[in-house]
């Protein structure tokens, strides 16, 4: 055993610089991974248990105060299935507030801070000690991103009144949360929620909360009843929806780092069994020795193993033990994007399951490359046949064109086959990781309305609420390109069930098309369908489906799906003439305006007010929203992309570092008989990184055709978890090639770096050794 | 006679644990053109780290060495490798063939480094490998599939392809049975014979026979030196005065 002990210290010794490398890259995977799965793991339940604790809404629905009566409250007390109902009154309006230093028009719900609420209870996160009876707590998403600090105002202007409260505290609620939700709620004092109310007494709106067992049956239950009763609901929700929408971005970013995770984990894995497998050919003779003196090939393949075991071991607890500082930045991302506080609590299942996976692959990967010692003939090992009974003399020089230096390029990249295999799929890999980040960037960064497309629905540059015909006007305005009908604001009832519907004059010219499968509609008796209630009702292009309204049924034929992520899926498209069956008094009110210059949309709206101050009952700013809205992806996708392109340098280098010491060690020999004969280092140089140049661009140019042909999917699987189907992404080939190019230079400027080694090998020690 | 290699007060010291050793002690000593030069001496005496630091293989702690009218002590390790690949020639003990490839590849690694006409090299290494009786089924084997001596033999191939200046041998014959080593020394005979300037280590008496100068190394100095005629074949007079010397010299 002694001798079983002195291989396993000297093959540590030996190779202490590549178990090093291994372990990096394994650290790096651990933290990465035990983050990505805490995260995983934990959110949800976090989510549902604040979600509890709060006694957030399973459902809700907001109309206006006018619509409202307490029978109609008693009357959904009623509704099967219904437990609890609380109503809060509040304000409903869109105002603009400063986000990402841009005023983006939200729709915000005011609720009167001071009111008794049973559901939807909030949790006060950061309260001012200079607080006021003129004060705001506003939501944690709106704090973050609004950029105020507790000494600052927070101001808007409606209906042409400046308004100005005093940040009296941060608050977190389940309810809405964060913009993806389309609203917002901020908490107004007594006093400040009174002087609002005061001057927007149309805007004054009632919440009902309902708790109930199953939300997503009460909901659609409560809304037939408030469809059947024609109440116009500004805005409904239930609790799973609400989840979907308010995570969406966390979902896709856990997603995205737990598949990293596993390929940095796949390339450590891969290091590991290469450096396992040059290991038994180093030390062949050694192995054959201890196989003559009667040790079993077991207790030698456990001597070999045991190294990668162990550091396998420790970097993962270490791994893990950090990954507590980590996850809090991930959590911390996510509560940016979603408004969700979320603090990473100690997740034993999480920690074990790393290991598990780490030191099961790490045990299995060994025992693989090991399994030649159980093959191995001692004599053989010892007389040095086992190595070199394959030799081949590849590429003779005689019979080859061209060059020496490029015969022996072609020498070197056939003899150095494993590494070269290990090379090209760690390079693979990286290739489609560093494409995947370049399309992200490309498509959120540069192009932010690709991302913008995928996530939301129509956005023009200007919505113009109107109260008489002013479209033709608008459309003779300087920089207007197009102004279109359209209506987000109607409901059809299908199945007894109410949708949101979108109508308009065309589908042609909008901005965003969101049909993913078949058509938009085009005649009168044509709809498109949601996704969500494709899939709820089976239905297919083609099929004819009814709509309810007044005790009446019209006919419309489906035409496409379409996707809405804000919605669930759960919409309608149809155009005016065809709304105009169901409401033949119908006219739409509202217009799309799309202007050439977006830049100039503050500026067009303040002109078109001024000009129609009476045709006009409100306007948004949509380009400024989007700006703002675009701006939050942007600085996330930022940090992934830095992470991976991180990473990834991390990656080249460590891998490279393990193959080319690998092969300096293992040709110092050879390469001081170069030495020897007069080779310069430049050319020895030159030889080793050419003879990993082929498997670099053959392996880069395989993962750039890859991604070409399959990072579509790829996105798609990723958007389709948040209901997007139909991505707007774009994907040149130049992104492909510029970064293939880009990986290809960095490999072989740290392949130069690395081959440096080669010019301490002295001639003499050659001899000497 | 022309001078090829001209070394002056050559010192070579190692350093080991804090303890400094001279292995070279101020040594002077020339070279010429065509001829056998054998270095012996006891163990530890400095032969390989003289022959080696005169080829530039290794580099003197002080002194200087001229090599064809150039100080090689000055210049850096390209142009050194440069400079080898142009005029020096090596046959070590253990051979050191670059096993992934032919003896007819390795040789041709050498030669095509000078020589960029692949015609003219091939022709030359074929010629090369003729004249050591290696035939052609034999140059396509890879060093680990042939002979010691036939590797031996192809690493004096690979050493003289590109007609250098002065072969240098470090025991040569060290590793290989008596029928092997008459056939290298042959062929080291014959190379001297065609004008080839040859400096050759080694304790074997069988070898240093073949020499025409015979320098006997004693802690890192010469102390004595055998001028002999060129080997035609082994005569008793021959061997007499080489074992006198020997004996002289306290081998």
């Amino acid at each position: 055993m002694n001798r079983i002990l002195t291989l396993q210290k000297n093959f540590f010794k030996k190779n202490l610089k590549d178990i090093i490398s291994f372990s990096i890259i394994l650290f790096i995977s651990t933290i990465l991974l035990t983050s990505s799965l805490v995260v995983n793991n934990n959110i949800d339940n976090e989510y549902n248990i604040k979600h509890q604790r709060l006694n957030t809404a399973n459902s809700f629905y907001t109309i206006s105060k006018l619509q409202y009566s307490d029978n109609l409250l008693e009357n959904i007390k009623n509704i099967k299935g219904v437990n609890e109902v609380e109503k809060q009154e509040g304000i409903f309006a869109t105002v603009p507030i400063m986000m990402e230093d841009n005023l983006q028009d939200q729709n915000v719900i005011f609720y009167n801070y001071e009111n008794i609420r049973k559901i939807n209870k909030f949790d006060l996160v950061q309260e001012n000690e200079n607080k006021n009876n003129n004060g705001i707590y506003l939501a944690n998403y709106t704090y973050i991103h609004s950029g105020l600090n507790l000494d600052d105002k927070f101001e808007f202007e409606l209906n042409s009144k400046k308004y100005s409260y005093n940040i009296n505290g941060i608050i977190e609620e389940m309810q809405y949360g964060n913009y993806n939700s389309s609203i917002i709620a901020e908490y107004l004092s007594n006093q400040g929620y009174n002087e609002l109310l005061e001057n927007n007494k149309e805007k004054e709106v009632v919440t009902i909360s309902i708790k109930s067992d199953n939300s997503y049956d009460t909901y659609n239950e409560v809304s037939k009843y408030l469809s059947k009763e024609n109440i116009n609901v500004l805005n409904k929700n239930y609790d799973e929806q609400s989840k979907t929408q308010r995570l969406a971005i966390a979902n896709i970013l856990v997603f995205i780092i737990t598949a990293f995770s596993l390929l940095v984990l796949t390339v450590s894995l891969l290091v590991s069994k290469f450096k396992i497998t040059e290991s038994i050919e180093e030390e062949i003779t050694n192995m054959g020795v201890l196989k003559a003196l009667g040790y079993t090939s077991n207790e030698i393949i456990f001597s070999i193993i045991m190294p990668y075991l162990i550091m396998g071991g420790i970097v993962s607890v270490i791994g893990i033990a950090l990954s507590v500082y980590v996850t809090p930045i991930f959590s911390k991302v996510i509560e940016m994007q979603s408004g969700f506080i979320w603090n990473p609590t100690f997740d034993l299942k999480s920690y074990l399951i790393t290991l598990l996976i780490n030191l099961g692959l790490i045990f299995i990967f060994s025992i693989l490359s090991a399994k030649k010692i159980k093959k191995l003939n001692p004599i053989n090992a010892i007389r040095g046949i086992e190595n070199n009974k394959n030799i081949k003399n590849y590429f003779e020089i005689d019979k080859t064109v061209g060059n020496i230096g490029f015969i022996l390029v072609l020498k070197n990249f056939i003899n150095s086959r494993k590494q070269n295999i290990l090379l090209g799929i760690v390079m693979f890999f990286i290739t489609i990781i560093s494409s995947f980040a370049g399309i992200l960037y490309y498509n959120v960064n540069l192009n932010p309305i690709n991302f913008i497309n995928t996530l939301v629905e129509e956005h023009p540059s200007a919505i113009i609420k109107q109260t008489s015909d002013i479209k033709e006007e608008i459309k003779n305005y300087n920089n207007v390109k197009n102004v279109i009908y359209y209506d987000d604001t109607q409901v059809l009832n299908y199945k007894d069930n109410s949708f949101k519907t979108f109508v308009s004059e065309t589908y042609k010219n909008l901005s965003n098309d969101l049909c993913y499968e078949g058509n938009n509609p085009n005649g009168a008796d044509e709809i498109s369908v949601g996704s969500r209630i494709k899939e709820k009702y089976n239905l297919k292009i083609g099929d004819y489906i009814d709509i309810k309204k007044d005790g009446n049924t019209y006919k419309y034929q489906i035409v496409g799906f379409v996707q809405s992520v804000n919605y669930s899926g759960e919409i309608f498209e149809l155009t005016i003439d065809g709304y105009k069956k169901i409401d033949s008094e119908y006219e739409p009110k509202v217009l799309y305006v799309y202007l050439e210059n977006e830049e100039l949309s503050s500026n067009f709206l303040d002109t078109v007010k001024h000009d129609f101050e009476r045709e006009i009952s409100g306007t948004v700013d949509y380009a400024e929203s989007m700006n703002s809205a675009s701006t939050m992806y942007v600085s996330l996708v930022s940090v992934i992309c830095i992470v991976i392109i991180i990473i990834t340098v991390v990656l080249i280098y460590l891998v490279l570092y393990i193959l080319i010491s690998s092969i300096i060690l293992k040709r110092k020999q050879e390469l001081g008989i170069y030495k020897a004969i007069g080779y310069e280092n430049k050319q020895l140089i030159t030889q080793l990184i050419g003879g990993f140049l082929p498997s670099v661009i053959i392996s880069t140019v395989l993962g750039i055709i890859f991604n070409k042909i399959y990072i579509k999917n790829v996105f798609n699987i990723i958007f389709k978890t948040v209901g997007a189907y139909r991505i707007s992404f774009n994907y040149p080939i130049v992104i492909f090639t510029f970064l293939g190019l880009a990986i290809i230079i960095s490999t072989t400027i740290i392949e130069l770096l690395l081959s440096n080694k080669i010019k301490k090998i002295s001639v003499y020690s050659l001899i000497k050794d | 006679m022309n001078k090829i290699i001209s070394a002056k007060n050559l010192v070579k010291t190692f350093s080991n644990n804090g303890i400094t050793q001279t292995i070279i002690d101020n040594l002077d000593l020339e070279i010429y053109e065509n001829d056998f030069t054998i270095i012996m001496g006891s163990s530890g005496a400095g032969k390989s780290t003289l022959m080696y630091s005169l080829s530039g293989m290794d580099m003197p702690t002080s002194g200087s060495i001229e090599f064809c009218k150039e100080d090689i002590t000055k210049m850096n390790a390209d142009k050194l490798a440069i400079f080898r690949r142009k005029n020096c020639g090596f046959v070590f003990q253990q051979i050191y063939m670059l096993d992934k490839m032919s003896l007819l590849d390795n040789t041709l690694t050498a030669g095509l480094l000078v020589n960029k006409n692949k015609k003219d090299v091939i022709k030359r290494a074929k010629e090369l490998f003729k004249k050591v009786n290696l035939p052609e089924t034999t140059i396509r084997k890879n060093v680990n599939q042939v002979s010691g001596g036939e590797a031996q033999r192809a690493g004096i191939v690979r050493a003289v392809i590109n007609k250098p200046v002065c072969l240098f041998a470090d025991e040569p014959t060290g590793t290989l049975n008596s029928e092997n080593t008459k056939a290298v020394l042959d062929v080291f005979t014959d190379l001297n014979n065609d004008g080839q300037s040859i400096i050759m280590v080694t304790h074997d008496k069988k070898s240093a026979i073949r020499g025409n100068r015979i320098i006997y190394l004693k802690d890192g100095k010469i102390c004595g030196e055998l001028r002999l005629d060129k080997y035609e074949k082994e005569s008793e007079e021959r061997n007499a005065k080489l074992d006198k010397f020997l004996k002289d010299m306290g081998w």
